[in-house]
């Protein structure tokens, strides 16, 4: 869970719409975590929990019985985990084997952009609170250089790329911003950053083309993002495999299909399409080398 | 069943009521008394490698690898190269990577039990210890042909309804998801996004709500259905007597187990644990006169200190360790006997409930003249009768089975045929109500593998023993193991290294739970 300073640190920078260089000492820390797989639990649920846990201490550690006077050294038998404290890795820092190697070097700074990247892109409860779906979503798209268009409008709406995030978008929750397609060619997505696409009902096309990082994990969430409307997807030129695709029947709307099929004839690809087809009749699947 | 229950709460009661207290003197000290010295006896293994033999044969090891080393810088024909050999031949491979030559005789940590959960526990450690730590792991069968992980149908799901199994469910899919990472790049794990489908009766109805309340709440993501909208998204499904379904709508699907296992085998070999081939037959004991343990009478404290182990040309080699790590899968109620859990005193008097139970897994075919073949919109289905089933591969090839009704109905455990006349009886009627085209279905094959069934609550059991300070178990995970392995694998790492549970808190699944009589039951088993 995000801390207060940390919140406050991220909505300021795109309620502003203002890019100032990302600070690297403003909180360096949690770039070294994973974002988390997990929420934490509620109130009531934690609570039962420690009742349990409670319940499961039939017998009292010498150090902590009553009659025990405490010493100096009780300093030392410190339970970490009891405490609430992380404990530093100290251990794994002082074997790991550090590679000091120019490549190493460059490996581990490649390293900490994409966990920096992806601290980034995790997903801002507040943020939603305050914009809606809709807005939210577009506001992620934009600041990183995607393209939008909304319910009503005939152009692509983008940042410009040679001034500040300055786009005449609401700050707050607006009923009459309807996103109706999304374009993320060339993207650097993540699997985390997709949580911010969710429950668009308006939305018709969705397009990740050329997106590198883009797998069947990724195709596997957009799936199941509830896009009641979608009726064009553009996932060529990514990692996507047959297994990817079979998910696709999470989206009995859609309408049309555009993949890369693998350079070789690979007859699972093949058949996974013809099954897709069979299930869903309206659905069209363009190759992409057949487009370009 | 019932008879075990009542041993465990008569040994829970007599062992909450015989609390001692003493002052606490924690000092653990050798003691010099001669009777001890008799505990310790090597009749059986008169072939102990003298100690300066060994040290002098390891020193020449060394000296050799070394004079290959400098000869391999003059060296240009990189097929020529001696230290640095090419990896495509097998013996230049193994030679490579370890001396097998070199006994492990000492250890740190021994785990034994080399499957999904032996392995994954032998890549965290060294994960986070790297060469402080020597891990060894003992596994009996390197084929792994009666192991669980192999044999299981690897489903990921987060449909559970104890929070811990979906924390670490959840933690395992994106231990999945970036396995390339964490294990190699030549790692594939071919996860297939199925979704998981679980159908309720009015009964269970609520329940299920609930459980998609807290699922949700942790992180998954699932959907509940009515029986309109499932006959709309499932044509092929009858809802007859269905009130709600839940959908699974990312992170659930199918994975290959045995890649997981070979993927975190290779990484800890890479990282420097011991894989050895053997059979853990005994443990032996060490007197500590000065050990205090609430709960023991003061002066009679003994820990295990080494293990026997068989080795596959019949010599038995004891192995010294400082902690161990019983992960054998559906064997471990066995190897915990060894350590006297169940046969001792006070708080050894309660067992260890895991024993193997045998479960079938059936592959059947939908005649494709007379009726459509698996359809891409199957997900793995749940009836509210517990029979399974799922789509297998693109042609027409499905995968079910089910668990027996009750323990009159269990099958013999000595082997692993497969009985196709329980999917007759048992499987195939629940199947044809629930979808009408499984009608003529024709079954092809068949296997069977084995749960390591916790009698107590058919979840798993993590964490210390409280009688032993130095023997942790990580086992009775009752068939949804395989999702779990990459989290229980680093809790017991952060349980050794850290001294707590970091990154998801298991104290609830601990060995105190049978003692205490808590039993953290599990709706959602399969």
């Amino acid at each position: 869970m995000l801390k207060f300073r940390e919140i406050s640190y991220l909505l300021r920078k795109h309620r502003n719409f203002s890019v100032t260089s990302i600070s690297f000492c403003d909180p360096p820390q949690r770039f070294n975590q994973d974002v988390p797989s997990f929420k934490p639990l509620s109130e009531s649920r934690q609570k039962k929990i420690e009742d349990d846990k409670r319940k499961l201490i039939w017998r009292v550690k010498p150090m902590k019985q009553p009659f025990v006077t405490k010493s100096a050294l009780s300093v030392f038998d410190q339970d970490p985990a009891e405490d609430g404290e992380k404990v530093p890795n100290t251990l794994t820092y002082l074997t790991k084997p550090i590679d000091f190697s120019f490549s190493g070097f460059k490996n581990w700074f490649k390293r900490q952009q994409k966990q920096k990247e992806i601290f980034l892109q995790q997903f801002i409860p507040e943020r939603h609170a305050i914009l809606g779906n809709d807005l939210a979503a577009a506001h992620f798209i934009l600041f990183r250089k995607g393209k939008v268009r909304f319910v009503g409008q005939k152009d692509w709406m983008e940042m410009n790329p040679n001034e500040d995030y300055n786009v005449p978008l609401p700050n707050k929750y607006d009923p009459n911003y309807l996103l109706e397609a999304i374009k993320c060619d060339r993207m650097l997505l993540y699997y985390e950053g997709l949580e911010n696409i969710r429950r668009l009902r308006k939305l018709l096309y969705l397009s990740f083309k050329f997106v590198e990082n883009f797998d069947d994990w990724c195709l596997d969430r957009v799936s199941g993002s509830e896009f009641t409307s979608l009726e064009e997807l553009d996932i060529s030129e990514t990692k996507v495999t047959s297994n990817g695709l079979q998910a696709l029947y999470r989206i009995p709307t859609l309408k049309k299909l555009i993949v890369t099929p693998p350079t070789e004839d690979n007859i699972e690809w093949n058949l996974t399409i013809a099954m897709l087809q069979d299930i869903m009749p309206d659905l069209e699947v363009i190759s992409s080398n057949e487009i370009a | 069943m019932l008879q075990l229950r009542n041993q465990i709460k008569l040994a829970s009661r007599t062992l909450l009521n015989n609390q001692v207290y003493y002052a606490a003197r924690c000092m653990s000290d050798d003691s010099k008394d001669k009777k001890d010295k008799q505990l310790f006896n090597f009749d059986f293994n008169p072939n102990v490698e003298n100690p300066f033999k060994r040290t002098g044969r390891i020193l020449k090891n060394d000296f050799i690898r070394a004079k290959h080393w400098i000869e391999d810088l003059f060296q240009e024909d990189p097929k020529q190269k001696k230290y640095k050999m090419p990896l495509d031949r097998i013996d230049a491979f193994i030679e490579n990577r370890e001396d097998v030559r070199i006994f492990q005789t000492h250890c740190d940590i021994l785990i034994i039990g080399g499957g999904g959960m032996g392995a994954a526990i032998a890549y965290w450690i060294k994960q986070k210890a790297h060469h402080g730590l020597n891990v060894v792991v003992l596994e009996k069968d390197p084929t792994y042909s009666e192991a669980s992980t192999p044999l299981s149908v690897g489903g990921l799901r987060q449909q559970f309804s104890l929070p811990e199994n979906i924390q670490m469910s959840l933690y395992g899919a994106e231990f999945i998801r970036k396995a390339k990472e964490y294990l190699g790049d030549n790692v594939e794990l071919n996860f297939q996004p199925y979704g998981y489908l679980t159908l309720a009766t009015e009964e269970g109805a609520d329940t299920l709500r609930a459980n998609s309340r807290l699922q949700n709440e942790l992180g998954a993501k699932n959907e509940i259905l009515t029986a309109k909208k499932l006959k709309e998204k499932f044509p092929w499904l009858n809802t007859d007597g269905i009130a709600l379904g839940c959908h699974g709508l990312e992170k659930e699907g199918w994975f290959d187990p045995w890649a997981l296992l070979c993927g975190l085998k290779k990484k800890a070999l890479d990282l420097g644990a011991h894989f050895i081939h053997g059979e853990a037959i005994d443990f032996e004991f060490k007197q500590q006169r000065e050990m205090y343990v609430e709960g023991v009478e003061f002066g009679k404290y003994e820990t295990v200190d080494r293990v026997l182990a068989r080795l596959p040309n019949g010599e038995i080699q004891p192995i010294k360790f400082a902690m161990c790590i019983i992960a054998a899968g559906h064997n471990s109620g066995k190897v915990a006997e060894m350590a006297r859990i169940g046969k001792g005193e006070g708080i050894l008097s309660v067992p260890l409930p895991i024993e193997p139970r045998k479960r079938y897994v059936y592959v059947f075919e939908c005649d494709e003249k007379k009726h459509t073949g698996a359809q891409l919109n199957t997900p793995l289905v749940i009836d509210p009768s517990n029979v399974y089933f799922r789509r297998e591969g693109l042609s027409g090839c499905y995968i079910g089975g089910r668990s027996p009704e009750s323990v009159e109905k269990e099958p013999l455990i000595d082997n692993l045929d497969v009985d196709y006349e329980y999917f007759d009886t048992d499987v195939w009627p629940h199947l044809a109500h629930r979808v009408p085209k499984f009608e003529a279905i024709k079954v092809k094959s068949g296997w069977a593998g084995y749960y390591e069934y916790n009698r107590f609550d058919e979840n798993g059991i993590i964490g210390l023993h409280p009688y032993y300070h130095n023997l942790y178990i990580a086992s009775g995970f009752s068939g949804h193991g395989i999702q779990q392995c990459p989290a229980v694998g680093r809790a017991i790492a952060e349980l050794i290294i850290d001294g707590g549970f970091l990154e998801i808190d298991l104290t609830r699944l601990g060995f105190d739970r049978i003692i205490v009589d808590q039993p953290m039951m599990e709706l959602n088993i399969v």
